[in-house]
Order: C-alpha cells, then structure tokens, then sequence
C-alpha cells in the first residue's frame, strides 16, 4: 500500500524542478498524468544522457508517470483537460506565468468544474511581483539567491554548485505544499491554489548569511571548507585525493595527531588549544598537516582515523558513492525499465516509511502512450478517441 | 485563516539545524511543536552564532513558532512525562544518534504501544540501515561521503563544500514531506508508522547527472567550475560590476541570446547553432561571446536579458539578497519579535497557499518557556511541578 494511493495528479510540468516533485507524488503512489502537447514535447526528452535514442535523465525524472499528449490550445483539447480535471485532486504545473490561463486552464476556469481542485504552481519568481516574467533556470536562481556567494574559497570567487541544487529544493518545497493540501482537503473539503517561487524556495535554505546579516549588520566571507570557530575543520590534500576532517576539540586533536603520527604537532604549543589553532590556521597549520596527509591515501586515513572514533571522510567521487555498501543497503540506485531507454539505473527513493514505502516502480512513458488509456478511463468511447486523434488533437505512442 | 495542521501535535526532540528546519515547517502550518530540549542545557544551536542580547540568532531563526519543555528524558519521571505527551500526540520527530531512544526505553517500538497511530520520524546522517549507522553525522563528512564536494569547484582547485547547510535543510524538508504523506495515510487509514532518512541520501539524491552519465556513459563527472557538461552556454560571465549568470538550454534561446547581444550569425555558424556543437566548440564561442559582458554592469545585462527573454540572472551577495526587490514583492521576509533576539526579519515559509498560507505565531521559545503549562495540561499539580524543578527532572 502507498501513501497516495488514490490521488490523482494531472501533471503539466516539464523540465526540471516541477517535474521532481511530482516525481516524489509518484513514487509514493499518486496517479501522475503527464500532459504534452504534439509538437512541444518535455525538452528533457533530449537531455543527455541517451540511451537506444531516449533520455535516461527524462527517465528518472518522470518515472512511474502515464503520459498522454494533447492539444490542449484547441477547444476539443481544453475539453478533454476539464473531463481529466473533474476526475483529479491535483492539477500541477510549472509553464510561463500565465500560459495556461491564456489557453482558458488557469485555477479559476478548472475550479469551475472541480471546486476542490488542488492547484499548485511552480514559476521561477512567483506569480506576482516586478520579475514574474523573468525566464530562469537553476544557475540562474543559484546566483540572484545567493547561494553562489557562499559557496566557494575565500581567496575564490562565487561558485556554483555542481548539480540541480535549486531545483530539487524547489521541487521538495512544491511537493510538500501539494502534501498539505491534500491533508487539507481530506479535513475539509477544500482545494485551493499554490504559489511557489524558486527563488523564495531557495531564500528559504540559506541559513546563515542572511542570519547573521539581519541580526548583525556583518557580511560573512566565504569560508571554502573550513569553520572559523573550529580548527581543524577542513579538507586537506591527499596523496590521491582528499579528506575531511571535524576536529572540534583539544582532546580530538591530540588522537588526530596520534592517529597520523604527527608527534611533533601535538606538542606544538602553538596549537594546543582550538582557538590557537584557529589563529594559525591559515598561516601555519594548515601547511604543515598537509605536509602530513599529502603522504597518504585518502580510504586509509579515513580507516585510520575512523577507528581512533575521529570525526573524517575522504572526498569521495559520485562513481565512489555509487559503488558504496551504504547506498546499495538504502536502496539509493535502482533499476527500472524504461519504455524509451531500456533498463535504465536511476536514483532511487530518498525518505524512506516503513508501512507505505516510496518506490520507482517503472521507467517513464513515451509521449502519448497511455492516452488512450486514460481517456477510456474517463468514459471516452472508442470512437470519440479516434476522431480526437484523427483530427490531431490527441495523439497516441 | 484556517490553519491545515491545527490539532497535530509534535513531540519534538530534535536539534541542531536539520530536525528543527523540518519541524519548523510543521509548526509554520499550524502543528503544536513541543520542543524536547535537554534540562538546564538545551538545544544545542543555543550556542551557535550570531549572538544578540546573548541570545542565539541561529536558534532563533529555525524555532520560531514552537514551544519549549525542558526535560531530563534519562530520568524515570523524565521519560514518563514523553509517554505522557506521546499518548495524545501524532508526530514523534528525532535526530539522535543512532540507538539513542532505543536505549531509553522511548523508541518506535516502545511508544507505538502506548499510541499505536503514532508517527515516529528520525532523520540522521546515514539512516537507520547500512554500515554507517552509528556514524555521527558532521556536515563536512556526509557532503564528503555523497560526491557533491567532488563536483563543486573549478578543475584545477580543491572539491568545494556547499556554503549553506543543505546536508541538514533540504534532508528535513524531505523527512518533512515523507512525514505529511505518513499523516495523510494515517488520515484514511488509522494506521501510523516509522520512517527514517539520511542527508547522505538526501545530497546523493540530487546529483542525478553524475549519476546518470556514470551508469550509462561510463563517464567520471567531475568538478567543471562554472560550466556545464549538458549545455552550453551555461556559465558565470565577468562583467564590470561582478559575476553574470546565462543558462541557455535550447537551441532557439541560444539565437534570441545571440540576436540579443548583436551577434545574429553566431547562431547559424555551424559550430554553435547546436549544443552539442556549443559544447564541442566551447573555447571558440565564448571568445565570440565573452565581450558582450565585460564593459556592462549587472544592472545593465539584466535589463538586457530580462527584456529578451532570455535566461540570465546577476550573482548577488548576501546584503542584495535580502533587498532584493522580487523577494520583498513575494513577502519573503518575515519581522520577527523574538523573546530573545528582540526584533529581527527571517526567511518566510515559501510555500504560498491561498486558502492555508504559513502563519508567524511567535518567535523562538526560551529553554524550558514552556515547561509548566505543559506539565498542567498533563495532569500535573502545582505541587508536583514545583517538585520536578527541584529534582531537575525539567
């Protein structure tokens, strides 16, 4: 048994982050419908990487979704999205501000025929405001939020983080909004509209730059891997790569230096203390423990260190992190079918409940492959759908 | 205004960021949170920096709209008032380390039987399962661990931490959701349950692109700096005045970027109309390109790019961050008057909802604010209060 089972979910998300959430809804049991129109088709179809001429990333992103496609800017097309929409709880979506409701399918004409419709959705700066217009993608987000200003060295400039950090948190604050109102709507009977913005999702996470900025004034330079108030806390060289190390206090430092042989270190006066060793950090420290840890392997330091109970890891690779016990024992890689790409492996499910597990069950659809399905599902007669698809306003995989 | 989570309950014994970030959102929406912090101690985030009025800003900044009960949960007494507060309660949230509550008496197993419809929640470095279960859980270590250092930085630098803590954010937003599905199927159904995560799993989750080229490819992605290995151009512009951001992920916005920077033609040159042309020819487009930014000021390439549809975004820091007019527009600061910072504004809750929007009850709890009335609702007299401050049981 899932958790959604029985929600039902009509689904115009594309690209990214609209379509992680609902990707979430979906391993955890909601019926997602996946609405395209021929001709502008998700553009993730052609994301790398491809497999057999599909997109493995579109895979992942809409597994366990159905798919139909559909004219919705015809007067027949919008006429099948009301039908859909009078058998849904959801209606999820992430286009332009204001293409749908141009095409007659905003909150207000689907709350007509389905007054406790829940719809929810995703833009990158809201629907209202100077900028609601303004187009964006992940890197954009990650700059006007800050999250590149504190991310990086402090002899650096601001970096961006290697992979889709704004939009999975979009993605999880638009999944958890859509959560809500399911509970809300299950206490009462009401549907309502959802507003996010990305760029309010990703204000939201910044933790203490804009903290510190308000309550003191101060602006926090970047720090690269270290803590001022710690020391050392960092990531040092190793002979073939990295490691990490937390080392918090005088007690710890005496067992690091200990563990790694650096006798002379630890009787150093200069860094008998945190705070001293923070003082000499930059102009001494931590110099000298590379000069230490550049001799050795990053896995054997890690071992070494982990026994001696010493908070560390080596910089591990993503290929490194998929191969570990840890992420085959959480299920974090799994294997689905994909009807485009084939057996395909894919992130898995990252909350895990015991009673109603989330899982990805199967890969995603090709466009319009269960058109014909779902509208039957709504009482479409055999005919009506293949006049629909004979007069392009449907069409089938 | 309605508020979707009236009524639920939350025994709260988290700390740090990462529980009480999820435990926030709950409380955000209406949920009673009852803060379980440790007798005469607290959470620890009471010690984190910035500091006000010897008050912690950090503390303050994630506990808004919660309640605090100072507890000696070791103490007999002190594990008999959680049973207490379990037994009404819908929500069980923790962060301890792994084996903690079990020890105690006061784990799934053990509350499940004084309230079967419980809902027990535990979020923690590396899970419930999997060799490293007991490890405790540093920022440091899990974003080392997932591979996210790795492809954060330039080529030629050092792996590079991301700056904001969302090891411990994003994983209690992600528990947060796991959490109101539980309670929704507790909803239809009676039934409660246990469920766990992990902020490895959490951050390994995203870096679906690394994954995806590794098991398909057979390709090892590493750290690109500003560029991407999927599009093109995707990357950070110097300008006059900073840093300038362009993401251009379709063929056709690459021509309106072009026309927009009066460079037409560099669209139908063979080498870039597309990507993977873009890509393949990265060096010689961006000599072509690159210009365009370097005599104007953010101000002006926004204007530019905005006006023409096209997807670019100036880097701002923090002080512009906070000013920024789009997030003062959307009402994403909330004024807080905090029992112990004082007066202070805050990131809002994000999640807009028309019917049910997050609410702003009250600032952060003092330790133990909460402590008393708690106990009087339970049962407890005055008297008997009064004898639980003595024993420092609260």
């Amino acid at each position: 048994m899932k958790a959604l089972d029985g929600v039902r979910i009509i689904d115009f998300t594309q690209r990214h982050a609209g379509s992680a959430a609902t990707m979430l809804l979906a391993d955890f049991g909601a019926e997602v419908i996946k609405v395209e129109r021929p001709g502008h088709l998700d553009p993730v179809r052609k994301w790398a990487p491809m497999q057999n001429g599909h997109s493995v990333y579109f895979a992942y992103l809409n597994r366990g979704k159905e798919g139909i496609c559909l004219d919705y800017t015809t007067q027949a097309g919008r006429q099948v999205i009301l039908d859909l929409v009078k058998t849904a709880d959801v209606v999820c979506e992430n286009l332009p501000v204001g293409e749908l409701e141009h095409w007659g399918l905003g909150y207000e004409s689907l709350k007509a025929v389905k007054p406790d419709l829940i719809y929810a959705s995703l833009s990158a700066f809201g629907h209202t405001g100077p900028r609601k217009d303004k187009k964006a993608d992940d890197l954009t987000i990650q700059a006007i939020g800050g999250m590149m200003d504190r991310t990086g060295f402090a002899d650096g400039p601001a970096t961006p983080v290697g992979c889709r950090v704004s939009n999975h948190i979009s993605a999880a604050y638009l999944a958890a909004g859509i959560n809500l109102a399911l509970i809300h709507k299950q206490k009462t009977g009401q549907g309502q509209m959802l507003d996010l913005s990305e760029l309010d999702c990703l204000f939201a996470m910044m933790e203490t730059g804009p903290w510190v900025y308000n309550i003191t004034g101060k602006v926090l330079p970047r720090t690269g891997n270290s803590y001022p108030s710690i020391s050392p806390y960092d990531t040092l060289k190793a002979k073939d790569g990295f490691l990490s190390v937390g080392i918090s206090t005088d007690n710890q430092w005496q067992k690091f230096c200990a563990a790694l042989g650096m006798t002379e270190l630890a009787q150093n006066e200069l860094y008998m203390t945190n705070e001293s060793r923070g003082d000499h950090y930059e102009t001494g420290l931590k110099d000298e423990l590379e000069a230490f840890t550049t001799q050795r392997g990053k896995f054997e330091m890690e071992a070494t260190l982990r026994e001696a109970k010493l908070p560390c890891a080596a910089v591990y690779t993503v290929p490194d992190a998929m191969a570990s016990e840890h992420i085959a024992v959480r299920e974090m890689l799994v294997e689905v079918d994909d009807a485009g790409a084939g057996r395909v492996t894919i992130p898995g499910t990252t909350a895990k409940l015991m009673k109603t597990p989330g899982s990805a069950q199967k890969g995603a659809p090709l466009a319009g492959q269960d058109t014909r399905a779902v509208l039957e599902g709504i009482g479409y007669a055999d005919g009506k759908i293949d006049s629909l698809e004979s007069d392009g306003v449907i069409c089938e995989a | 205004m309605m508020k979707i989570l009236e009524g639920v309950t939350v025994v709260d014994f988290t700390q740090a960021y990462s529980g009480p970030f999820c435990a926030m959102q709950l409380a955000d929406f209406g949920a009673r949170v009852i803060k379980i912090e440790r007798a005469g101690v607290g959470d620890q985030s009471r010690e984190w920096t910035p500091f006000r009025n010897d008050y912690s800003g950090y503390y303050a900044a994630i506990n808004r709209n919660k309640e605090s009960l100072s507890l000696d949960i070791s103490s007999e007494e002190g594990k008999e008032i959680v049973r207490k507060l379990v037994k009404d309660a819908d929500i069980v949230l923790e962060n301890f380390k792994y084996g903690t509550l079990t020890k105690m008496g006061l784990d799934y197993d053990a509350l499940k039987e004084i309230n079967p419809g419980i809902i027990f929640a535990s979020l923690s470095g590396f899970g419930q399962s999997g060799p490293y279960k007991k490890l405790a859980a540093y920022d440091n270590v899990v974003q080392s661990m997932c591979g996210i250092m790795d492809i954060t930085g330039y080529p030629d630098g050092d792996p590079c931490r991301v700056g904001p803590g969302i090891g411990d954010s994003f994983t209690g937003l992600l528990l947060c959701n796991g959490i109101l599905m539980a309670y929704l199927h507790k909803l239809n159904t009676g039934e409660g349950q246990n469920l766990n995560i992990a902020m490895l799993d959490a951050l390994f989750g995203i870096e679906e692109n690394a994954i995806l080229y590794k098991s398909v490819l057979d390709q090892n992605l590493t750290r690109m700096g500003t560029r991407n290995a999927m599009f093109a151009p995707y990357d950070v512009f110097t300008c006059a005045d900073g840093l300038y951001t362009i993401a251009i992920t379709e063929d056709e916005d690459f021509a309106r970027f072009c026309k927009t920077i009066g460079r037409p033609e560099l669209a139908s040159d063979s080498r870039f109309a597309a990507n993977a042309g873009r890509l393949a020819n990265y060096d010689a487009m961006m000599v072509q390109i690159v210009p365009f930014f370097t005599d104007k000021t953010r101000a002006q390439l926004d204007g530019v790019f905005t006006e023409a549809g096209v997807a670019g975004g100036s880097v701002q820091d923090i002080p512009e961050v906070v000013h920024d007019e789009q997030l003062n527009a959307r009402g994403m600061l909330w004024e807080i008057d905090d029992p112990g910072i004082g007066k202070y504004k805050n990131m809002a809750n994000p999640i807009k909802m028309s019917l049910t929007p997050p609410a702003l009850r009250c600032g952060a709890p003092l330790l133990g604010q909460d402590t008393d009335h708690i106990l009087k609702e339970l049962g407890y007299t005055d008297q008997q209060i009064a004898q639980l401050h003595e024993d420092g049981t609260v």
